[in-house]
């Protein structure tokens, strides 16, 4: 990705910018002319009243508006809001080999802006320590031995407060010079959100549907092909990334052409910092009737952090965690027409709360039947290191 | 033909969907199992129970299904749940498999299926033929000695499954 983080500083220092990255690009949406908060009262023909009119839109949905969508209401108290979208004044998209949109915007622009402050060595709290965690890994054992679930997503959170915490300053420091693939600044108003996502959820291009489903992973320094070999020869690791692979299929086959859907690249692998992951590609074909709003309420929250089946998996989520995910395993979006989007899954993900004045981020696994506790553990741990590095 | 999909909240119910078009050629009607009864199931020409979590026990609606007279498949749960309206019993399995393959010798051929499945058919109702089982002796697909009634517990529809088409054609040509 073409990622001059520079330029797109010194703009965030002039306008109100948010930025949202698909790996080959990074648009930058430039000055808000109108917002639309989705609460559990929005009809969906608001939604795409709004999303459809003249412009891209740009926002995220919330887990818990995953939650609201299959008839579920967290029984932790939030503060997050379910969506929001945006549309702009004007939007720059950054790619490889081109700087498109209302680039004149990128005259006279101030210089760098300083850090008045740098948000170290804070005091990290995580919702579990490792008792609590492996406490956890085994009870959603227990469900799985009793068919409730296949596969689960379990999560943490880690927090810490910081009054003189700068939101976009601290987004580029976290991003560094090689930010990941879904990268994204969302102003939402009392949340600022600064996520590092690797994951894409669904994107839509003319019609055509690809999804891209994250599992598997492996802690390694070294791509040499035995390396890459123990993650993709990996029993426990393949049957993650198969079992959400067919769990999008599903979920994208309620809006597809009957017939239009598959998989291909099956244990494809790249990096993320330390970690070698497994993707694979689902694709399909938007069918006559469905739009990408339609696609995307339907198949949201995306499998990959939920677990398997879906709506079981949720209300056994809800019950271990101890706190209400928000934005976290949520999407942000990009909309730009009935048959074109784009969307990440928001992991790596941490929000800035102006009101309580604390950054919390989250990390998670996947508990299989064959999961070892004290591995899941330390698998959590150590997505959450880039977070850790940068604000401890 | 009108085909029925009851869903039983399972994440996979549309990829059985998507399959049995591909099959037949109709695109089946994907209902929630609390709402089958309000169905128009007589006119229906072949009924799917979909997968889904949880064990037979938590879906009592079901038990309509031994007087009915057309023809009825069961995935995964589907076919515990067909087997357990019959007298059968369900169990745990000797350990849970999901997301992996297992091979299956069925019409004298061999054949890759993906497994989802923490639950078996512990004892099979007497009223069924097992006409597949794994190499551990799991019963794998089982097929009803005088009615149209077949049970797959491996998921046809699953893209680890190879050749799934068969499965579901051979359901539907009952």
């Amino acid at each position: 990705m073409h990622w001059q983080s520079d330029l797109l500083r010194r703009l965030s220092a002039k306008y109100k910018t948010d930025i949202l990255c698909n790996g080959d690009e990074c648009t930058c949406f430039i000055e808000p002319v109108s917002t639309l908060e989705i609460n559990e009262h929005t009809p969906k023909d608001e939604i795409k009243n709004f999303a459809f009119n003249k412009g891209t839109a740009a926002g995220f949905l919330s887990y818990d508006y995953g939650m609201f969508l299959h008839g579920m209401k967290s029984s932790k108290k939030s503060n997050f809001p379910f969506g929001v979208l945006k549309k702009y004044s004007s939007e720059i998209t950054f790619s490889n080999n081109d700087i498109t949109g209302d680039t004149d915007l990128l005259k006279n622009l101030p210089q760098v802006p300083q850090h008045r402050h740098i948000s170290r060595n804070n005091k990290i709290t995580s919702s579990a320590d490792m008792a609590e965690y492996t406490a956890g890994c085994r009870r959603t054992l227990e469900e799985i031995k009793n068919g409730n679930t296949y596969q689960l997503n379990y999560t943490m959170s880690h927090s810490f407060k910081d009054p003189a915490f700068e939101p976009v300053n601290e987004f580029f420091r976290l991003s560094g010079d090689s930010p990941a693939a879904f990268t994204a600044y969302f102003d939402a108003g009392q949340h600022k959100i600064l996520s590092s996502s690797p994951e894409r959820f669904i994107k839509v291009k003319d019609g055509q549907i690809l999804s891209q489903p994250i599992k598997g992973t492996l802690y390694t320094l070294t791509d040499e092909p035995e390396e890459t070999a123990k993650l993709t020869e990996n029993p426990k690791e393949c049957a993650e990334l198969a079992m959400i692979i067919d769990m999008i299929r599903n979920d994208i086959s309620i809006n597809s052409v009957f017939g239009s859907v598959q998989v291909s690249g099956f244990k494809s692998v790249f990096r993320v910092n330390s970690l070698l992951q497994m993707y694979g590609n689902v694709t399909g074909t938007l069918k006559k009737g469905s739009d990408v709003i339609d696609l995307l309420l339907d198949a949201f929250p995306g499998g990959s952090i939920t677990g398997c089946p879906k709506k079981r998996s949720m209300e056994i989520i809800d019950t271990l965690e101890p706190f209400s995910r928000g934005l976290y395993c949520g999407s942000m979006i990009k909309i730009s027409s009935e048959k074109d989007m784009d969307s990440s899954i928001c992991i790596r993900t941490g929000i800035f709360d102006t009101g309580e004045k604390t950054f919390t981020f989250y990390s998670g696994s996947g508990i299989v039947s064959d999961s070892d506790p004290q591995s899941e553990y330390k698998e959590t741990m150590n997505k959450a290191e880039k977070f850790m590095e940068v604000f401890e | 033909m009108k085909i029925i999909i009851s869903d039983n909240n399972d994440s996979f119910t549309h990829n059985l969907a998507h399959l049995v078009f591909r099959v037949s050629g109709f695109e089946p009607e994907v209902i929630p199992w609390m709402k089958l009864g309000q169905s128009k199931l007589p006119e229906a020409g072949h009924l799917f129970i979909s997968p889904g979590p949880g064990c037979p026990a938590e879906y009592p609606l079901y038990s309509f299904i031994t007087s009915l007279h057309i023809p009825v498949t069961g995935i995964c749960l589907g076919m515990q749940i067909l087997n357990e309206i019959h007298g059968g019993q369900t169990m745990r399995a000797p350990e849970p498999v999901h997301g992996k393959t297992d091979t299956i010798i069925w019409q004298n051929n061999s054949y890759t299926v993906a497994r989802y499945h923490s639950l078996y058919c512990g004892s099979v109702a007497e009223c069924f033929d097992i006409t597949a089982e794994n190499t551990e002796g799991l019963p794998m697909i089982i097929r009803h000695k005088t009615k149209p009634f077949t049970g797959f517990q491996f998921h046809p529809e699953s893209f680890l499954t190879e050749k799934g088409e068969e499965f579901i054609r051979y359901a539907l040509a009952k």
